[in-house]
């Protein structure tokens, strides 16, 4: 079976190369046929990646550790689950799991473009199938999943005990999904650039294409943030590690293009502006790729040094040089149709959204590139901590998120001064009033208050939407306010999808400023018996006990918790030793609730019974997660098919314009 | 010995599934068809000169565009929904 995993990789790199040649010199020569045989091709890779993920996952599950990999990234004590996560758990399986996707996705692109867009199919499977080819000739040459031991061992050396987590499970095929799409939109993109088909129909395709990965992206960001928030025991989910800021990039690029696109779609804009991010989306998910598994960085969260930085780095060059000269060559086919008009309009503010956007993603990608720089310039490497990010990233994002309550109030080509005090009078009142009322409570700090009243003018100016939208339709038809205001989002997905999205973001802005700025950090020394208060939550450490499992040993601390004399909850803090990697871990005891999160750490203990704990009390940190769930509804409700004209082939379909209906905005 | 032919069989099967296209006469595809795709081209201008009525009355009726910004607009929006219109008509009177 092994066998077969490793000749599926190599016929799938004969049979990629094979759709790359066949691809272009179809389109060179004229001949139908070579491309469909090239088509045909894509989804032989699709096959046969899907044999080689069969074969390795057969091995892990029946224990073959014959296999280098499989020794090292499970063993025989693991659950069925976790040995099933270890498919993606080590560098050779993760990379393989990634060109699975690239995989699968190459093929839903190709079957979905049978019939349409033909002029652009060629070289889109040309560039998804030379990706393929990179993580193909990575995997033969320098990570064989596949690679055999001389002799097997006994049992295997296990996964990590850290990625031994729920989360962990689903964190990185999310990441991957996300990270592994944006190579479509930049493969629709070199498709439109190299046939010089530049029009709109490649960037409606391209839409959805980088939606669907953007979602998934921002699921895996979360997740990750999550497992790192209950797993790593630092009080944290977020430290701007080089990892985690490979993958918030292409996020970040990510959202300008979805703003962008509109831009062009509406008003012919932004068209070379939109190509550059295509381009540097794609640039960036592969650079992250590379951050993440060439060792040239050191997180928790990165792979061991390998020898990949090279393959990386000169494809990256490549594709870099094809995609600027491409884009050079069609510049005169790209020119705007037309020009701003006024500062005061939305389309200013789409565009100052961008340069925000791209803003921040430039601050993370040299704070993330200085310490490689800093080692290459001047020979010591010097890492760039929180701070540094914080400093500049929290003013933009703060604007950011101000600019996203601006912008749905304010009209397309210019907004006047008379328009702009009817739509924000209620929404800056509300904020100046609520941050007036939070400074009397006691609320001291500037930045949190800002972030605070920024949070509250995006809010009131989404639910204004809302109810302006509600009403005209209540008005304008005989139904009741609720089917008025469902068929207000049922009509316009995009846009009031896209409202939703903002208010997910706002409540993750929410989770943000609660847990930064109001965060409580405490040691505490405590022998059984004893009382500690922290924040409002009373804690009393009861007992330690001693664990035995099959995997790990440990102790277990038990605490009380209550708040103003009633009790709450127990929770039980955790040391472990993990036997099969002899690594320690700290089990993380949290209690969470919508006001703030009680979080401990059993940071040592004593023979004599006395511990020691970190806790932390984390405010409004739930919000962060709810945000992230309302994020997923707001894109699953852009993302629902909606009938129009141009894609059921209706030419003479009737606009309903005495009947209002809004769409094509938000996203 | 079954792993032979099992490996034997995947390539055979590949090599079938990417050969097949030159064994038969290729199906013309729809949008190699010029006029097919000035259609298709024709549709989505007017998808989008709808959306964009439809999005200028909805902000008129939301308060959000003036009167003369909304009249100005609309006048131009609706002639370049009418002359696309008449291209489409053109094309399959």
């Amino acid at each position: 079976m092994n066998d077969i995993g490793a000749y599926a990789l190599r016929c799938a790199c004969v049979v990629a190369l094979y759709a790359v040649s066949m691809a272009l010199l179809g389109v060179r020569l004229g001949r139908q046929e070579m491309i469909r045989s090239a088509e045909r091709a894509t989804y032989g890779v699709f096959g046969l990646v899907s044999i080689a993920m069969l074969a390795l996952l057969y091995a892990l599950l029946t224990h073959d550790f014959h296999l280098r990999y499989v020794a090292n990234v499970s063993n025989r004590a693991m659950p069925t689950f976790y040995v099933m996560a270890a498919l993606w758990g080590g560098q050779e399986g993760s990379m393989l799991l990634w060109l699975w996707i690239l995989a699968l996705y190459s093929a839903l692109v190709v079957a979905q473009h049978r019939f349409r867009s033909r002029a652009l199919v060629p070289y889109m499977m040309a560039t998804l199938m030379l990706t393929a080819l990179l993580f193909l000739t990575m995997l033969i040459i320098a990570e064989d999943p596949f690679q055999r031991l001389p002799q097997a061992p006994r049992d295997g050396r296990g996964l990590n005990p850290l990625l031994q987590h729920p989360l962990m499970v689903l964190h990185p095929p999310m990441l991957y999904l996300g990270f592994v799409g944006l190579t479509i939109p930049f493969a629709f993109g070199i498709g439109a650039l190299a046939s010089g088909h530049l029009d709109n129909h490649w960037l409606r395709s391209v839409r959805r294409w980088t939606l669907v990965p953007w979602l998934l992206l921002t699921v895996g960001i979360l997740l990750g943030s999550q497992w790192a928030y209950v797993e790593l025991g630092w009080g944290g989910y977020w430290a701007w590690d080089p990892v985690e800021n490979a993958s918030l990039m292409p996020w970040l690029t990510g959202t300008a293009f979805l703003h962008s696109v509109m831009m062009q779609e509406k008003k012919g804009m932004l068209k070379v502006w939109n190509m550059a991010l295509v381009i540097l989306m794609y640039l960036l998910a592969i650079f992250g790729t590379f951050l993440t598994r060439s060792g040239v960085i050191a997180s928790v969260h990165a792979f061991a040094q390998s020898s990949l930085g090279t393959y990386f780095l000169l494809y990256l060059a490549g594709a870099l040089v094809v995609a600027v000269v491409l884009l050079l060559k069609r510049l005169p086919q790209l020119r705007s149709d037309h020009r701003l008009e006024s500062v005061l309009s939305r389309e200013s503010s789409f565009l100052f959204n961008n340069l925000f956007l791209v803003g921040i993603m430039f601050v993370v990608l040299w704070g993330t590139l200085f310490p490689i720089l800093s080692e290459a310039v001047r020979g010591v490497k010097i890492s760039v901590a929180a701070p540094f990010f914080n400093q500049i990233n929290v003013p933009l994002g703060l604007a950011l998120l101000f600019l996203s309550g601006v912008c749905p109030l304010i009209a397309w080509r210019k907004a006047s001064p008379h328009n702009l005090r009817r739509h924000f009078l209620y929404p800056l009142t509300l904020a100046f009033l609520a941050t007036a009322v939070l400074y009397t409570v006691g609320m001291r700090q500037i930045m949190a208050l800002i972030a605070l009243a920024i949070c509250l003018f995006a809010s009131g100016t989404i639910v204004l939407e809302f109810y302006r939208g509600t009403r005209v339709h209540w008005l304008s038809s005989r139904v009741t306010v609720v089917q008025a205001f469902l068929t207000l989002i049922r009509r316009n997905r995009r846009r009031y999808g896209g409202y939703i999205i903002h208010f997910g973001v706002v409540l993750i802005f929410l989770g943000i400023t609660g847990s930064s700025a109001y965060q409580i950090e405490q040691d505490l020394v405590l022998r059984p018996g004893a009382s500690a208060v922290v924040g409002t939550f009373t804690l009393q450490f009861t007992q330690m006990t001693s664990v035995l499992q099959p995997t790990y040993e440990g102790v277990l601390a038990t605490i009380q918790v209550s708040r103003h004399g009633r009790q709450l909850t127990t929770l039980y803090p955790e040391k472990r030793l993990y036997f099969a990697q002899n690594q320690p871990t700290t089990e993380v005891a949290l209690r969470t609730s919508l006001f703030d999160d009680l979080y401990i750490i059993l940071a040592g203990f004593e023979p004599s019974g006395v511990a020691t704990f970190k806790v932390f009390v984390n405010p409004l940190v739930l919000w962060l997660w709810i945000g992230g769930l309302v994020i997923v509804m707001g894109t699953i409700i852009v993302l629902w098919p909606q009938r129009s004209a141009a894609r059921t082939g209706d030419r003479r379909a009737p606009v309903s314009v005495g009947t209002v209906s809004a769409s094509e905005e938000s996203f | 010995m079954l792993d032979l032919i099992l490996i034997l069989g995947i390539m055979l099967s590949t090599a079938g599934l990417v050969g097949a296209p030159f064994m038969h006469r290729p199906r013309p595809c729809r949008e190699d068809d010029t006029s097919a795709s000035l259609n298709a081209d024709l549709l989505l201008q007017k998808d989008t000169l709808y959306t964009a009525i439809r999005d200028l009355e909805f902000d008129f009726q939301t308060g959000k565009v003036d009167q003369q910004d909304y009249a100005e607009l609309r006048q131009h929006l609706e002639r370049e929904a009418v002359h696309v219109l008449r291209l489409l008509d053109a094309l399959d009177p």
